[in-house]
């Protein structure tokens, strides 16, 4: 029997999201020795994927139903190790007896669930429940961003399905169209307008042909560090509307601060853009089958298979730190005995949740909502596309900041056949309102649930997420702490965060291997 | 990969993921490592280093079944097995230890689990290991071979009493497996849905696969 958690670990990770799982695979491919432990039943966190019980549950129950479901898990764990003990007994000291009649006792009755069921049209039970694989953190790959690049690296793809996502729109005066990606596709697409076919094609020219090493390939008189994104607009003759679905639905830019910055970094994203539309065709995004919970997961796996340990049900209860204020140890109920257990380690990495309300670790830096809706069909004005992509922009609807749209069939095996997720967010401009789901009312339109109306079968989850980011670098203490999955509706910036996490605890960038599965014959 | 590719020539060949569950110890890597490898190691302790094996078997002169073997790594120690672990999986090994009595309570757990979430069609085998304690006077022995049996049988499972340590009884146990699944019988059964509809992230500039199960 290995030893049971009273060993030192290298690293542990607190919570399963994405960033922590893509870190405790990293760390586990070096080498170290591993413990990630979270609070939930369930891998994610926040960019779980989850079933419509679970669904149900933390959008419909009252905070007590779910704290006397707690109560209830813990009864029945109870009364299954007692019964399990008693039995045991009574079946040695039958054998000792030569009593061979011996049968099992029956069982005591188990607490009933206090709270509701979800409604039969989502499913009568757990089969049809566990066919629903709802992200909570609807987000998409950028075909050629960096997720994707680092689950080829991993050898994560080996196990993974992911599909290519049927569209990108952007909304113009109340109609989506496809962002065009290509010379071909601006002389054709109706969001440009004649007068500025021209100078769109040339944009795109420079974009698909650019290259940071050879002077030939950059505009003249345009410097990405020097001039800002609207002076680069200027230099290619791109009018308002042109530059405005450029930098909103090319570069992802939900807000318009970027247009005074250095056109570096929107000119890189619409380059990663362009080339992720180029890899699979219809949009640049891709998207995991069963939802993006099979990351974590997945990651979460390639872990334990490099030895790392994991423990869910399992809250961090209190960190250690020695006489210089470093970490020297955290301290936990043991996942299984729910004994006090503390474990040496001298890195912690976790993420923003598990520190709320602490100012001295995390502070809030904006705030979401988000509608997961539940539909039974297909998005109008995406020629009944599968899957897809769908930007409004700010200035379209007289506000700050974007709607983004996203929306996922059953071919992603997300939910059952019939059904549509959608889900409609924005950051929130007016916190003071009290009515943040307002904020939604342009998405909620489009998908054809305007004015609070919904169908029979239909359903709308709406939250309010705080996003953090980490008070300090984590270096004075090592405790490293991962931001919130931001607005955007990709993981660029979550691999930025990996990057940037995995530097301030290893003082060097990261490089990551390639891992081959040699299966076996 | 998981998907079988049956051929309509006179050589039938599928492949199917099987997964291992149960109690941490009984055996499951063991069994594995004697099934693919013929290897065994008394004081390996977890994990072998690999997602998943695969290993073949010969039915017959025409019928070739591949299995892609997955092992937990390690993550049901904690309860914390990730349930992608047994989705689609086409058939599972249950492991128990003979010689623990409770261990044959956890498998019974497994089973229900698997009954509860698995696919619907799932193959179950249950397996009493470390069959080589149980021999002589001074059998370790502590669930009688009736009793898993009968249990086996009222819930429908395959079952053998095995030895990873002498090998008695694993070939018997996979090909028992072998035999059981679905090898004419095509769609969804066999394969993952969606199994080779995902894009290929390798190279360059790659186009979608076909959606091809068959």
């Amino acid at each position: 029997m290995a030893e049971d958690l009273n060993e030192e670990y290298d690293v542990v990770v607190v919570g399963t999201g994405l960033t922590e799982c893509i870190l405790s695979g990293v760390f586990g491919s070096e080498g170290k020795k591993v413990l990630n432990i979270d609070a939930n039943s369930y891998y994610g966190g926040e960019s779980a994927s989850l079933n419509m019980f679970d669904m149900w549950k933390k959008f419909r129950w009252t905070d007590e139903q779910r704290r006397k479901e707690e109560e209830r898990k813990k009864e029945i764990e109870r009364l299954e190790n007692e019964e399990r003990e008693a039995e045991e007994k009574r079946r040695a000291a039958a054998k000792e007896a030569g009593d061979d009649s011996y049968k099992p006792a029956p069982k005591a009755p188990r607490p009933e669930q206090v709270g509701p069921n979800p409604p039969e049209v989502f499913g009568k039970g757990a089969r049809d429940w566990n066919q629903w694989h709802i992200s909570l953190t609807p987000k998409f790959l950028m075909a050629d961003g960096e997720l994707t690049r680092i689950l080829h690296q991993t050898g994560v793809t080996q196990y993974i399905d992911l599909l290519s996502v049927h569209g990108s729109f952007v909304v113009k005066k109340g109609v989506p169209s496809r962002v065009p990606s290509t010379r071909v596709e601006a002389v054709k697409s109706p969001l440009v307008s004649t007068m500025q076919k021209y100078y769109m094609q040339n944009f795109l020219q420079f974009i698909a042909s650019y290259k940071e090493d050879d002077p030939s390939t950059h505009k003249k008189g345009l410097s990405l560090d020097q001039n800002t994104m609207r002076e680069a607009y200027e230099i290619f003759g791109l009018d308002s509307w042109t530059s405005e679905f450029i930098g909103h639905a090319m570069a992802l830019h939900a807000e318009d601060s970027y247009l005074d910055k250095p056109a570096r970094e929107p000119i890189e994203r619409i380059i990663l853009y362009v080339k992720s539309m180029a890899r699979f065709g219809n949009s640049p995004y891709i998207f995991p089958l069963y939802g993006l919970g099979e990351l974590p997961e997945r990651f979460s796996f390639l872990s334990a298979v490099y030895g790392g340990t994991y423990a869910l049900n399992t809250p961090l209860q209190e960190i250690l730190y020695d006489t210089d204020g470093k970490v020297s140890g955290v301290r936990f109920p043991h996942p299984i005995t729910k004994v006090d257990t503390v474990v040496k380690t001298k890195k912690v990495i976790a993420d923003p949740t598990y520190f709320l309300g602490d100012e001295k670790r995390i502070r809030k830096v904006g705030q979401l909502v988000r509608a997961i809706c539940v539909l039974q069909h297909p998005v109008e004005g995406t020629d009944g596309a599968e899957s897809a992509q769908i930007i409004i922009p700010a200035s379209q609807m007289g506000r700050r900041n974007d709607i983004y749209i996203s929306v996922l069939g059953s071919v992603f095996n997300v939910c059952p056949k019939g059904f549509f997720l959608a889900s409609v967010s924005t950051m929130i401009e007016n916190p003071e309102s009290g009515n943040p789901h307002v904020e939604l009312e342009p998405g909620f339109e489009r998908l054809g649930l305007g004015s609070g109306h919904l169908g029979e079968k239909e359903e709308k989850f709406i939250q309010v997420v705080d996003l953090y980011e980490p008070v300090e670098d984590g270096t004075r203490d090592n405790v490293f702490i991962s931001r919130s999955y931001d607005a955007t509706t990709h993981f660029e910036t979550c691999t930025d965060d990996v990057k940037d996490i995995y530097k301030r605890v290893e003082g060097r960038d990261l490089v990551i291997k390639e891992r081959k599965d040699k299966a076996e014959e | 990969m998981s998907h079988p590719r049956a051929s309509t020539q006179s050589q039938r060949f599928a492949q199917f993921k099987l997964v291992l569950l149960g109690e941490s110890a009984v055996g499951k890597s063991s069994l594995v490592l004697r099934f693919v490898k013929d290897q065994f190691d008394d004081y390996r302790e977890s994990t072998i280093g690999a997602a998943f094996l695969t290993q073949t078997i010969a039915l017959d002169e025409t019928t070739t079944v591949k299995f892609e073997i997955w092992d937990t790594a390690g993550q049901e120690r904690y309860k914390s097995l990730a349930p992608m672990y047994y989705r689609n999986a086409n058939c599972a090994v249950v492991v128990y230890d003979i010689t623990q009595a409770s261990s044959l309570d956890k498998a019974k757990a497994w089973v229900k689990e698997l009954q509860r979430q698995a696919n619907e069609n799932i193959v179950i085998a249950l397996a009493g290991n470390k069959l080589d304690l149980a021999t002589g006077s001074s059998s370790k022995r502590a669930v009688e071979t009736a009793e898993a049996e009968a249990y086996a049988k009222e819930a429908g499972l395959l079952f053998f009493e095995t030895s990873a340590k002498t090998a008695e009884n694993v070939k018997e146990l996979f090909t028992a497996i072998a035999k059981k699944l679905p090898l004419d019988q095509q769609g969804p059964r066999g394969g993952r849905p969606g199994a080779g509809r995902g894009v290929d992230l390798k190279g360059g500039v790659a186009t979608q696969q076909q959606g091809c199960n068959c």
